[in-house]
């Protein structure tokens, strides 16, 4: 009686999310004192150090020896992004402008504040964030520009000159904005590049990179110089999106059209269908409040023996869930596409996980953030416990299903539930789930070494997102699948 | 023993869990993060939104969950939850009626509290929206009293005030300034050169901020510190290329003395030689 008792007590703790602290530890490192503790940018130096930057405007560096934080500079308006030069100096992406930092007299703190890139407008509307910056293995600097919200309309002195293509500038202004709210478009760029991915070269050239982004906070230039943006729910994004970014891409947001060159037309008034064309698919999708509903910065992941996770992944992170997600790409015919699957979903991450470092002992450093949203504040420090959870490390494509490695053996075939859907692109606000639709596996089959699953199905349909749970797969020894939903976008078949 | 029997009761309570409604788990996907029961966070209290959606208003609140419009002025608008069935919207009030029987709403509002401005050593650097300049500026809060907006856009001072207000960086409105500037400079351009501007970026003497641009192949910088003297800020001018004379444009509005080191000034233009124009500094005194 005794022991049957204690097996559903085992069994129960295994199954339930508490789980994700057997395997990794999750502490919180004490800010600096005097800043806003929501982060903006975080980032490994090359001596190992933690550069972070904070809503108030400074960057600290933290040493991981002394566990002491240092004032490396201030006065930036709101950076949301850092990266380390090859020098040590460090380029932070600030609500004006890219600036570098560099500390010529070597005191520790900057004396030089470099402006690398202001090319682009500022309208003083409040939802006008820039993100990045991220590099190329050529030194070259991304970053992304959000578009204005029409929650507010714009200030009276701008920067750049205003796009003359619809609704005229004075009815952003004070009592007409009111009026004419409704007509500027859900989100909408008026100034340049609002919208647009740009390129920054180390000297500081900037062209414009792609367009279509609403709020592309999450930037990242993976090692196989792989340029990755995530995307937030809204007007003309379904669902938040990731995306494999291409130079001269549309990535689906119309209202930076304006900046294409010889553009002439008003992207409110492009027919969807033209809109659907021009568009690149996303490589992932979030189902919203399920996955994430503000995604925030990918992060590659690093070598399995210091955090668990195989190498060639990316890891993100949302603003709203307490989870991080992973994301396993594939190329299929030559576009990128893959699958998200949940990870470290666990409440004593919480929510506001913003930006992401690993430090060179494999420990992921998460910055918080909440921007009065939903969120949190303050670093967190995740530590692989150097104990291998259960966990899908490959999502492969077939003609007729997928095919699902694991890093250890199940002890049985786990009970496969498939569905596939999509969501509308229109241009209201996120979109409900479209034609969600059951389908019943033609055949489940387990590989004898307990590692490969083959799930196949009567056909695959293109531009569905697939969602195939792995209920109840586990080990022999009864450790669960860690993340037992797998969500892959099929943008091409096989 | 009893151990064991708080088991054996912990497995008829799991069960009862799926009595209640299931909004719970739809709840905390898709509100639990800005909606907590009894206390404003991101959005309002579950006890606040029970009293303004009782049982009959259920289609009322599924209507503005999906479309949300802005009720109150000191929140922000909530983001359509248009993704979630109708179905599902009416579980998840279903759950916040049950769950809000009987609570009341708690004082003591945000999550966290709001941040509070350090003392900071002065001179002060830091970027801003300010009034009467471009979205793209620079608050100067000098040691002496008083503060400045250098605008990064034209690539030049806008104006100075008395005060020492450091709290200068907000992404949602204009910066407040402590005090109407007592000098501001008027010009259409300060400096007699073409084209356009572009900003370089500054660096710090000593703890002082020089403003660096460039017009054309000609390499302009602003070093600018507290005076001697009380109410005196000292703009030190030097430019790298320049083979030609220079006028400076001084029209200004306010009560403040400016003197110049160098060249001859008449109705407001500072004329200088292109030798005197390499380095030549002015001295703004509050009257």
């Amino acid at each position: 009686m005794k022991l049957f008792l204690f097996s559903i007590f085992a069994t129960t703790a295994l199954s339930s999310g508490a789980a994700w602290q057997d395997y990794y530890e999750i502490q919180t490192v004490p800010a600096p004192p005097g800043v806003d503790v929501q982060i903006g940018g975080i980032t490994t130096l090359r001596d190992g150090r933690i550069a972070a930057c904070f809503n108030s405007g400074e960057i600290e560096i933290f040493s991981p020896e002394t566990k002491t934080w240092s004032l490396f500079a201030q006065g930036l308006s709101l950076p949301l992004g850092i990266s380390e030069d090859e020098d040590g100096s460090l380029v932070a992406m600030q609500w004006s402008e890219l600036t570098r930092m560099k500390d010529t007299d070597q005191d520790g703190v900057a004396d030089v504040y470099e402006t690398l890139c202001n090319d682009f407008g500022i309208t003083g509307n409040y939802h006008e964030f820039a993100y990045g910056p991220t590099r190329d293995s050529k030194g070259n600097y991304y970053i992304s520009l959000n578009v204005a919200s029409n929650g507010a309309g714009i200030q009276e002195n701008i920067r750049g000159p205003w796009m003359e293509i619809g609704l005229d500038r004075e009815s952003h202004r004070g009592k007409a904005w009111g009026k004419s709210k409704g007509k500027a478009g859900r989100m909408y760029s008026r100034v340049p590049y609002r919208g647009c991915v740009l390129k920054v070269t180390p000297q500081g050239r900037s062209s414009v990179f792609a367009y279509g982004f609403r709020s592309p906070n999450g930037i990242h230039m993976d090692n196989k110089d792989r340029l990755w943006v995530t995307d937030n729910q809204g007007d003309w994004r379904g669902t938040s999106p990731l995306y494999h970014v291409t130079e001269g891409g549309f990535y689906g947001h119309p209202a930076s059209l304006v900046w294409k060159k010889d553009w002439t037309r008003d992207p409110l008034k492009v027919p969807v269908a033209e809109l659907e064309e021009m568009r690149t698919p996303a490589a992932a999708l979030f189902p919203q409040g399920e996955l994430a509903n503000s995604p925030t910065q990918p992060v590659d992941t690093v070598d399995p023996e210091l955090f668990g996770l195989p190498k060639g992944e990316l890891l993100i992170g949302d603003m709203n869930q307490k989870q991080l997600i992973r994301f396993l790409p594939e190329e299929v015919d030559g576009t990128w596409q893959g699958t998200l699957i949940p990870f470290l979903a666990s409440p004593d991450l919480g929510i506001g996980n913003h930006r992401f470092t690993f430090d060179q002992t494999g420990s992921l450093w998460i910055g918080k953030t909440h921007m009065t949203w939903a969120g949190d504040e303050g670093i967190r420090r995740v530590t692989y416990l150097k104990k291998l959870p259960v966990l899908a490390t490959g999502v492969s494509l077939l003609e007729n299903g997928f095919k699902v490695t694991f890093n250890r053996a199940l002890a049985k075939v786990p009970n496969v539930e498939v569905s596939h859907h999509t969501y509308k692109y229109h241009v209201n606000y996120g979109s409900p789930k479209v034609g969600l639709k059951a389908v019943r596996p033609t055949g489940v089959v387990l590989s004898d070494d307990g590692k490969v699953l083959t799930v196949t199905l009567p056909g695959i349909t293109a531009r569905q997102l697939y969602t195939i749970s792995l209920k109840g797969a586990a080990a022999a020894n009864g450790e669960p699948l860690m993340g037992d939903v797998l969500r892959y976008n099929v943008v091409k078949k096989r | 023993m009893k151990y064991l029997l708080s088991l054996l009761f912990v497995l008829p309570a799991m069960a009862q869990d799926k009595a209640l409604p299931s909004g719970e788990a739809k709840f905390a996907m898709n509100c639990s993060a800005c909606h907590v029961l009894a206390n404003v966070v991101v959005g309002p209290s579950m006890v606040t939104l029970a009293k303004t959606y009782p049982k009959e208003k259920q289609g009322e609140f599924i209507k503005w969950a999906k479309e949300p419009g802005k009720k109150n002025p000191n929140m922000i608008q909530m983001p359509s939850m248009a993704h979630v069935p109708d179905e599902d919207l009416g579980e998840i009030h279903d759950y916040i009626l049950a769950t809000t029987k009987g609570i009341k709403n708690k004082s003591g509002g945000a999550l966290y509290p709001k941040f509070k401005e350090p003392e900071r050593a002065l001179p002060y650097v830091v970027r801003a929206f300010m009034p009467d300049s471009s979205p793209a500026s620079v608050g100067v809060v000098l040691e002496n009293g008083l503060s400045l907006c250098w605008d990064t856009e034209a690539c030049r001072f806008r104006y100075t005030y008395v005060g020492d207000r450091t709290d200068l960086f907000h992404y949602r409105i204009l910066a407040k300034l402590p005090n109407q500037p007592f000098y501001v400079e008027t010009s259409e351009r300060l400096l007699s050169l073409e084209p356009k501007p572009q900003f370089r970026g500054y660096r710090l003497v000593g703890k002082d901020p020089e403003f660096r641009y460039s017009i054309g192949s000609y390499e302009i910088c602003e070093l600018i510190s507290a005076g001697t003297g009380d109410g005196v800020i000292t703009r030190q001018f030097t430019i790298a290329g320049l083979d030609r004379p220079l006028q400076l444009d001084l029209a200004a509005k306010g009560v403040a003395a400016l003197t110049y080191d160098k060249g001859t000034l008449k109705k407001g233009i500072l004329s200088l030689t292109a030798d005197e124009a390499k380095s030549f500094t002015l001295t703004l005194t509050k009257k």
